[in-house]
C-alpha cells in the first residue's frame, strides 16, 4: 500500500485494485434476488449503505444494481459460482476489478479532506459506519465507503488514478485544515 | 445553484451532480406515425414561464433518471418523481396548487 | 495633517513595527495596521488618482466601501492591481503603489483631462472618437489605451492557492455584529446547527466603536462575555475574515475566506455553503451627503474618522470640521473634542435636533450650525479651508473656515445586497431616506419558503436598545415557525433605551446650487460621475435607473455604489420630479465585493482543471517518445518518432510497417458495453440501424447508431458472448455517450425489456495486432490456435497467452491481417511487453493514432467526427447496406423516410485524388463550382502506402459525380483541381484481410 507523499495532515493510501463485481438486478425478480441472498448476504444493503459479511462487503448503488467487494481469497470459489448462478438468471455479475482504483483516507480530519471537494452534508452526526455513497469529487465521479468516521475508502475509474492522486497530495497538504475560529 | 431531492438515492443532490433532459413526458412518435407529429416530437419544445416539468439524471451518482416540476421564474421546485410517470402524479400537482392557486393543470 | 496619536488603537500591536513602501518610499506602520492607516498614520493624505479626470484623491472610509484608495499591491506573481488600501493589513516588506497615473501621483500628465473635463462627460464615448475614421487606428485607439484602465494587469500567474469547501448548515447568520451575535445566542442549545461569517477579523460590528465614554468598560465586559458564549457552545461555527459575496438559489450561499494573518498554507478559500435558513445582519454603510468639492484628500466619512482614532490612534486632521444630516455624525466629533482636537464648527443641514447628543456637544464648546452646508472647499491636494452656506439657496459662501480635516456624513444606508441576490424586494422609507427588506417579499427557497430574515441595522434597526429587544424575540417567532424545539430566549438589555437619533434625507446640498457648482459635485468617487452628468443622462432621455447607471457609469466602479448609489438615486428623483420609490433601484448581483478569478477556481486550476485520462499503456507510451493526442479526455498515442525522425518519416514508417509486417496499437479506449437479458437482442435492434439479434455466438457484426434525427452519431463492433449477451464497442470519444444513450431509453422509454447494461470501458483494455506478419507473432504463443478455420475473420475466441486471459477478435480497421486482443487492464502492460517481446523477431511497430486513420482512409473506412459531424445519415455515407429493411422499428427509421433526408442536393462521401499528388487538401476545405461552395473535405493525409495524397469528403451529390474533376480553395489566391473517385483506395477487393 504506497502512502501518498508529502507533509500531510491525514494519511492517504494507494491500494489499488479490489475484486468486485457490477451486480444488477430486477428487485421484482425473485430468482436473481434469491441467488445474491443465498451465496452473498441475507440482508440487503438499505439506501446508501453496505453490507459486511466475511469479507464480502455489498454496497448499494442503485435500485437495480449493487457493487460486491472481495478482501478475501477465500471466497474466490464462492464468487465463481455466483457469478455462473446470477448470469443465468435475467440479472448480472461481472467482474469489474480492474476499472476502478481504491485509496485508504485515515485520520482523525478524513472527514475534512472530503469536504473540499464533495457537495454532501458530510455532518459526523449524519455519517453512519456503514454508509456508502456514489457521488462527485472536484471534476470526477468517486464511490465512498465509510469504514469508521477515521477510516474511509474511496474509489475513482482507473483512468482518474493520477488526477486523484494530484488532488490529494494538493488538498492533503499540512496547513490546508479546515478550521474555524474564535 | 438548484439542490433536487433524488427519489432513487432519497437524498438531495447539489446540480452539479445531475445532467438535465430537458421537457419530460415527451411521446415518442416512430416510423408509423405522420411527419408532423415527428416533426414536433424531435424539435417542439415547450419554453413556460413558470411551472415547467422537466428530467434530470443523477449522473455522478445512482445514474438514474427522474423528473422535477419547477417554477422557472422562483426555481421553486415542486417534488420529483419516477421517471416512468407518463404524466406528472396527482401527489405533485396537489402540491402545485397548495402554493399557485392560478395553477391551469398540466397540458400535454 | 494625519498623524498617529501617542496611545490607542485597539487593532494594532505598537510593539511590533512592520515597514512598507509606498510610491518606492520606505515607511513604517504596526502589526495590525491596514495599507490606509498605516498611510494616514505618515501623513500621506493624497494617495490616489481618480479614473477620469485624475483627480488628487485620498482615503474616503475604513472598509470595503472605499471608494478612491485602490493600490497594486505586491510583486512579481504576487501583484494584485486594485485592492482597496483600508482592507489589505499590512504586512514587512510589503510594496503598496498608487495607481492611474503617469508618470508619478504627484506629477501626474494625464490629469490634463481635468482641465478637459468638459468635454468628459457622461456618454462623452458615445459622441466623441468618430472622426477621421483613419485617426481611430493610429491616433485615437492607442493614446486611449493608454489612458484607459484602472490598475495595471498584472503579467505573471496568480501562485496564491486558493480552495474550495463545502459546508452544510441548518442556520447561516451573515455578519457578527450585534444583532447577529444576540441571534447565535438567542439560536443556541436548540439541537440547529450553526454558522456565523463575519467579514472582519474580529466579531462586535460597531457596539465598542460607538459606545460613550463612560459606557467603554461596561461595553467591553459584555464583549467578552459574548465571545466567552460563542467559544463555547458546540453549535456554533465561527469564520472570521470570510465575507458572504453571494446569495444563489435554494440557500446555496458563497462566502470568500481571506485570511491575511494566518500562518497555514490556505489564506484563500471559496466556502460554498448551503444554509437552510439565512439571517442577515449584515449592518449598515455610511453614506456621504454630496457638496461642491466634496473629493478632495481630507474628507471622510464620519464613522470612519472615529473609527481610524478608536481601532488604529490615527487622526485625519487636528483641525476638523463636520457637516451631517443626522444626530449620528456627532459621536465623532464628541471623541476627537475629548482628546483635545479642534472642532471649529459643525454644519448641521437639518433646521434642529432635539436629541441630548447635540448638547452634549456644545456643551463641550463645539459650535453648531444648523441649516447650513458647506458651498466650496478650498484646497488644491488636500482642505485647507470651507466656505459655509445655507442649505436652501445658491450656496453663497456667507463665512470661510480654515481647516485640515471635514467629515461628511449623510446617514446610514442599510446593506441590502445580499438580501436582493435572490429574490428578496426592498422597500423605500421615505422618512429615513433608505431603501430596506421588505418584509412581505422576501428570498424564498427550494420549498418557496422564506429562507432569509433581516435584522438590525440592515432591517433599518439602529438602535443597540432595539436591536437587543427585538431580535431574541424575532429569532422566538423564527424557531416556532421552523417547528424547532422552542424555549424561549431572554436575554437582559446591557443597553440603556436612548431618545431617537433622527436622519433628515438630504442628499445634495446646497439645494438651489448653481449649474457651475453642479460640476464640482461628485456622487460616484471611483467613475467620476457628478451631479451635473446624472442631469445630463435625464436631459438626454435615459431617465430609467438601469439606463441612467450605464450612461453615465454610476456604480458601475469596483465599489459597486456602495456610498452611492442613494445619493444617485436622488438626484434622477430631482430631476425627473418624480418620488424615489418610482425611480426604484438597479439591480443587486453577486459578487459583494471584488473576488479574485483563482478563487471561483479554487484548486481546481492547472493539473486539477480536467482530468487527463491514461490508459495502462500510458507509461510506455511516455517512455518510448510518444506524441500525444487528446481524445476526449484521454491522452493517446499519436506517432512514436524515433531518433531524429520528422513526423511525415515517423508515420511513413508505422504505416507501412503495418502494411508489410506487423504493427502494435493500444486501443484501449474504446468503449466497451455489456448488454445482457432475455430482451438484449431486441434492445440492441431498436438501437443500431442493422440487424443484431441474428448474430450468432462467438461471432461480431459492425454496426452503426443513429438519432432519432437519422443522423449517424457513433459506430463499432458488436460482439455476441452468448444467447443473452452482447458485447458493444463503441467509439473512444462516444463510450460514456452512449452508455448514457443506452441508459436512457432502457429508463425512460423501454423499461418493459429485460435488460441490463454495465459499462466495461475501463475493465478491458484493447491491444491491436495488424499486419501480415500478426498471426505469426500471435501463434509465437503456444495456446493459441488462429488458424483460418478456428477464427474467421468477423469472429472471436477467448484463450490465454502465458496464463494472461484474452478474448482475440478478428476485426480490421486497417484492411491488413489483423487481431484485436481484449485483457483485464491490470494485466494490459504486462501483454504489451510480452507482444513487444516476441516481437522484435518480427520487427513489430507501435502506431499511433494517426497512422491508424491514414490505414483506415486508405481503406475508405469512416470515423465517427469526421466524415460524420452530426448531420450525415448512413446513406449519406454510401451505407444504405447497413440500414435494415426488415426491422418493423429502430431509432432513425422514421426520419430516413423524410423527403429532406432523400434529396438529391445531400453530401455523399466520395474519395479525392488531387492532380497534383503531392499537394495534400488542408482538412476542412471546400470544393467550389460556379460561385458556390459544394462540399469538404472531411479527411486528408499523405498515403505512404500509395505514395501519392488522399482525402475523404463530403460532396453534394457526390455518388454522380465520380470520374470528374472540381475545384478546391485552399486560399483566397490557390485552388487545387482534384478528381471525384470511390472512396477505397487500396486493395478494394479486400484480399489483404486474410493475411
Amino acid at each position: 500500500m504506497d502512502r501518498i507523499k508529502g507533509d500531510t495532515f491525514v494519511d492517504v493510501y494507494l491500494i489499488g485494485s479490489i475484486k468486485s463485481f457490477n451486480i444488477r438486478v430486477d428487485h421484482r425478480d425473485k430468482k436473481s434476488l434469491n441467488v445474491i441472498k443465498k451465496n452473498i448476504e441475507e440482508k440487503l444493503p438499505s439506501i446508501q449503505n453496505a453490507t459486511e459479511k466475511n469479507g464480502l462487503t455489498l454496497c448499494w448503488v442503485s435500485n437495480d444494481e449493487y457493487l460486491l467487494l472481495n478482501q478475501r481469497k477465500e471466497n474466490d470459489t464462492l464468487l465463481k459460482e455466483f457469478q455462473k448462478q446470477m448470469n443465468l438468471t435475467t440479472g448480472v455479475a461481472e467482474n469489474t476489478t480492474d476499472l476502478r482504483v481504491w485509496f485508504l483516507i485515515k485520520g482523525n480530519r478524513a472527514l475534512d479532506i472530503l469536504r473540499k471537494g464533495v457537495p454532501l452534508d458530510l455532518e459526523k452526526s449524519k455519517i453512519s459506519k456503514s454508509n456508502f455513497l456514489r457521488t462527485r469529487l472536484g471534476e470526477i465521479q468517486i464511490n465512498i465507503l465509510f469504514k469508521s468516521l477515521d477510516e474511509i475508502l474511496v474509489s475513482v475509474i482507473r483512468s482518474h488514478k493520477d488526477y486523484m492522486i494530484e488532488w490529494f497530495e494538493i488538498c492533503t497538504r499540512s496547513g490546508t485544515e479546515i478550521n474555524f475560529d474564535l | 445553484m438548484l439542490n433536487i431531492f433524488c427519489p432513487i438515492c432519497q437524498r438531495d443532490c447539489d446540480e452539479t451532480e445531475l445532467s438535465c433532459g430537458g421537457q419530460a413526458h415527451l411521446i415518442r412518435r416512430d416510423h408509423a406515425s405522420s411527419d408532423k407529429d415527428f416533426y414536433e416530437y424531435l424539435y417542439e419544445r415547450k419554453n413556460d414561464k413558470g411551472i415547467i416539468f422537466e428530467r434530470w439524471r443523477h449522473v455522478y451518482g445512482c445514474g438514474k433518471w427522474f423528473h422535477t416540476a419547477r417554477c422557472t421564474l422562483t426555481n421553486q421546485v415542486f417534488g420529483s418523481y419516477s421517471a416512468k410517470e407518463v404524466q406528472p402524479p396527482k401527489s405533485i400537482l396537489a402540491t402545485i396548487r397548495r402554493s399557485r392557486v392560478d395553477f391551469k393543470g398540466w397540458v400535454k | 495633517m494625519s498623524s498617529r496619536l501617542p496611545q490607542e488603537g485597539s487593532r494594532i500591536n505598537r510593539e511590533k513595527t512592520v515597514d512598507f513602501r509606498f510610491n518606492g518610499k520606505n515607511l513604517k506602520g504596526f502589526y495590525g495596521d491596514t495599507v490606509a492607516s498605516a498611510l494616514l498614520a505618515n501623513n500621506e493624505m493624497f494617495v490616489a488618482r481618480s479614473f477620469k479626470y485624475h483627480r488628487p484623491r485620498g482615503i474616503f472610509s475604513v472598509g470595503e466601501e472605499e471608494p478612491n484608495a485602490l493600490m497594486g499591491i505586491g510583486e512579481g506573481p504576487s501583484f494584485e492591481p486594485n485592492i482597496r488600501a483600508t482592507e489589505v493589513k499590512l504586512k514587512q516588506n510589503m510594496n503598496v503603489a498608487s495607481q492611474n497615473h503617469w508618470p508619478s501621483l504627484r506629477f501626474d500628465f494625464l490629469s490634463i483631462n481635468n482641465v478637459f473635463s468638459r468635454f468628459f462627460a457622461a456618454g462623452f464615448y458615445y459622441k466623441t472618437f468618430m472622426w477621421p475614421r483613419a485617426a481611430w487606428k493610429y491616433l485615437f485607439e492607442p493614446m486611449i489605451r493608454r489612458a484607459s484602465g484602472l490598475g495595471k494587469a498584472p503579467r505573471e500567474y496568480d501562485e496564491e492557492h486558493y480552495e474550495h469547501i463545502y459546508h452544510y448548515t441548518d442556520v447561516l447568520i451573515i455578519g457578527g455584529g450585534l444583532a447577529g451575535i444576540t441571534t447565535a445566542k438567542a439560536l443556541r442549545d436548540r439541537g440547529l446547527s450553526i454558522m456565523l461569517c463575519e467579514k472582519d477579523c474580529v466579531i462586535g460590528g460597531r457596539y465598542l466603536e460607538d459606545s460613550k465614554l463612560e459606557e467603554k468598560d461596561r461595553y467591553k465586559r459584555f464583549h467578552e462575555k459574548n465571545i466567552g458564549i460563542l467559544k463555547k457552545s458546540k453549535d456554533i461555527s465561527v469564520k472570521l475574515n470570510t465575507t458572504v459575496t453571494g446569495i444563489f438559489d435554494h440557500g446555496f450561499v458563497l462566502a470568500y475566506e481571506e485570511n491575511q494573518q494566518s500562518n497555514t498554507a490556505t489564506k484563500k478559500a471559496l466556502w460554498k455553503i448551503r444554509a437552510k435558513t439565512m439571517i442577515l445582519c449584515t449592518g449598515a454603510i455610511e453614506r456621504p451627503i454630496v457638496f461642491p468639492d466634496n473629493d478632495l484628500p481630507g474628507i471622510m466619512l464620519a464613522a470612519s474618522v472615529r473609527d481610524y482614532l478608536q481601532k488604529y490612534g490615527v487622526l485625519l486632521g487636528d483641525r476638523l470640521v463636520l457637516t451631517t444630516n443626522n444626530d449620528y455624525a456627532y459621536k465623532t466629533v464628541i471623541e476627537l473634542k475629548h482628546r483635545g482636537i479642534d472642532i471649529p464648527v459643525v454644519l448641521d443641514a437639518r433646521a434642529s435636533s432635539e436629541n441630548p447628543i447635540t448638547k452634549e456637544a456644545e456643551g463641550l464648546g463645539i459650535r453648531i450650525l444648523f441649516g447650513k452646508c458647506i458651498g466650496k472647499v478650498e484646497g488644491k491636494r488636500k482642505v485647507s479651508a470651507i466656505g459655509i452656506c445655507s442649505v436652501n439657496g445658491e450656496g453663497t459662501i456667507e463665512e470661510l473656515i480654515p481647516c485640515n480635516a471635514i467629515a461628511v456624513s449623510g446617514g446610514w444606508t442599510p446593506n441590502v445586497n445580499l438580501w436582493s441576490h435572490c429574490g428578496g424586494k426592498l422597500l423605500w422609507d421615505g422618512e429615513c431616506g433608505f431603501y430596506k427588506p421588505d418584509p412581505e417579499n422576501t428570498p424564498t427557497g427550494r420549498e418557496g419558503e422564506t429562507n432569509m430574515l433581516a435584522l438590525g441595522a440592515c432591517a433599518g434597526v439602529f438602535s443597540n436598545y432595539d436591536i437587543q429587544d427585538q431580535v431574541p424575540r424575532k429569532i422566538n417567532q423564527l424557531a416556532s415557525r421552523l417547528k424547532i424545539k422552542s424555549k424561549r430566549y431572554i436575554e437582559t438589555n446591557v443597553f440603556a433605551k436612548e431618545p431617537e437619533k433622527k436622519t433628515k434625507p438630504t442628499f445634495v446640498v446646497p439645494h438651489g446650487a448653481s449649474k457651475d457648482k453642479q460640476k464640482r459635485m461628485y456622487i460616484d468617487f471611483q467613475n467620476d460621475v457628478k451631479v451635473s452628468d446624472l442631469q445630463l443622462a435625464v436631459q438626454e432621455g435615459f431617465e430609467n435607473v438601469e439606463h441612467a447607471k450605464r450612461y453615465t457609469t454610476l456604480g458601475m466602479a469596483t465599489d459597486q455604489g456602495k456610498t452611492s448609489n442613494i445619493n444617485g438615486i436622488h438626484v434622477l428623483s430631482q430631476s425627473l420630479g418624480k418620488p424615489v420609490d418610482k425611480i426604484g433601484h438597479t439591480t443587486f448581483r453577486p459578487p459583494y465585493k471584488p473576488i479574485p478569478l483563482g478563487l471561483i477556481a479554487g484548486q481546481y486550476a492547472k493539473k486539477l482543471f480536467k482530468p487527463v485520462r491514461k490508459t495502462p499503456i500510458d507509461k510506455w507510451n511516455l517512455l518510448n517518445n510518444a506524441i500525444w493526442e487528446p481524445v476526449a479526455d484521454w491522452r493517446r498515442a499519436y506517432a512514436y518518432p524515433k531518433g531524429n525522425e520528422g513526423l511525415e518519416e515517423t508515420l511513413s514508417r508505422e504505416v507501412l510497417s503495418v502494411r508489410k509486417n506487423v504493427g502494435l496499437l493500444d486501443s484501449s479506449t474504446l468503449g466497451k458495453i455489456l448488454v445482457k437479458g432475455p430482451d438484449a437482442g431486441q434492445f440492441l435492434d431498436l438501437i443500431y440501424t442493422n440487424m443484431i439479434s441474428t448474430l450468432k455466438a462467438g461471432k461480431c457484426r459492425y454496426g452503426l447508431m443513429c438519432n432519432e434525427a437519422g443522423f449517424v452519431f457513433d459506430d463499432g463492433v458488436v460482439a455476441r458472448l452468448n444467447d443473452q449477451s452482447f458485447l458493444c464497442h463503441t467509439t473512444s470519444g462516444g463510450a460514456d455517450r452512449v452508455y448514457a444513450w443506452l441508459e436512457e431509453w432502457l429508463q425512460t422509454e423501454w423499461h418493459h425489456l429485460k435488460v441490463f447494461i454495465v459499462n466495461l470501458t475501463e475493465q478491458y483494455s484493447q491491444i491491436a495486432v495488424a499486419g501480415p506478419k500478426s498471426k505469426e507473432l500471435l501463434q509465437t504463443f503456444k495456446s493459441i490456435d488462429l488458424s483460418a478455420e478456428k477464427l474467421p475473420f468477423m469472429n472471436f475466441i477467448e484463450t490465454t497467452i502465458d496464463d494472461i486471459w484474452v478474448r482475440i477478435y478478428r476485426i480490421s480497421f486497417s484492411g491488413e491481417l489483423s487481431y484485436e486482443l481484449a485483457v483485464n487492464s491490470n494485466q494490459a502492460e504486462e501483454l504489451w511487453n510480452k507482444l513487444i517481446k516476441a516481437g522484435k523477431k518480427y520487427k513489430v511497430q507501435p502506431y499511433g493514432t494517426e497512422a491508424l486513420h491514414i490505414l483506415r482512409a486508405e481503406k475508405g473506412f469512416i470515423v465517427v467526427g469526421d466524415e460524420t459531424d452530426g448531420t450525415v445519415t448512413p446513406h449519406d455515407l454510401g451505407m444504405e447496406w447497413i440500414v435494415s429493411k426488415k426491422k418493423k422499428d429502430f431509432i432513425g427509421k422514421k426520419a430516413f423516410s423524410l423527403p429532406h433526408l432523400n434529396s438529391s442536393v445531400r453530401k455523399q462521401l466520395v474519395g479525392i485524388l488531387t492532380l497534383d499528388t503531392n499537394k495534400v487538401l488542408p482538412d476542412g476545405c471546400h470544393a467550389v463550382e460556379d460561385g458556390k461552395a459544394i462540399g469538404h473535405v472531411t479527411s486528408t493525409y499523405f498515403s505512404p502506402t500509395l505514395k501519392r495524397s488522399i482525402a475523404l469528403g463530403l460532396i453534394e451529390n457526390g455518388g454522380s459525380r465520380k470520374g470528374s474533376t472540381l475545384e478546391f480553395d485552399i486560399s483566397s489566391k490557390e485552388s487545387v483541381f482534384a478528381k471525384i473517385v470511390d472512396p477505397n483506395f487500396y486493395d478494394p477487393e479486400g484480399t489483404k484481410q486474410d493475411g
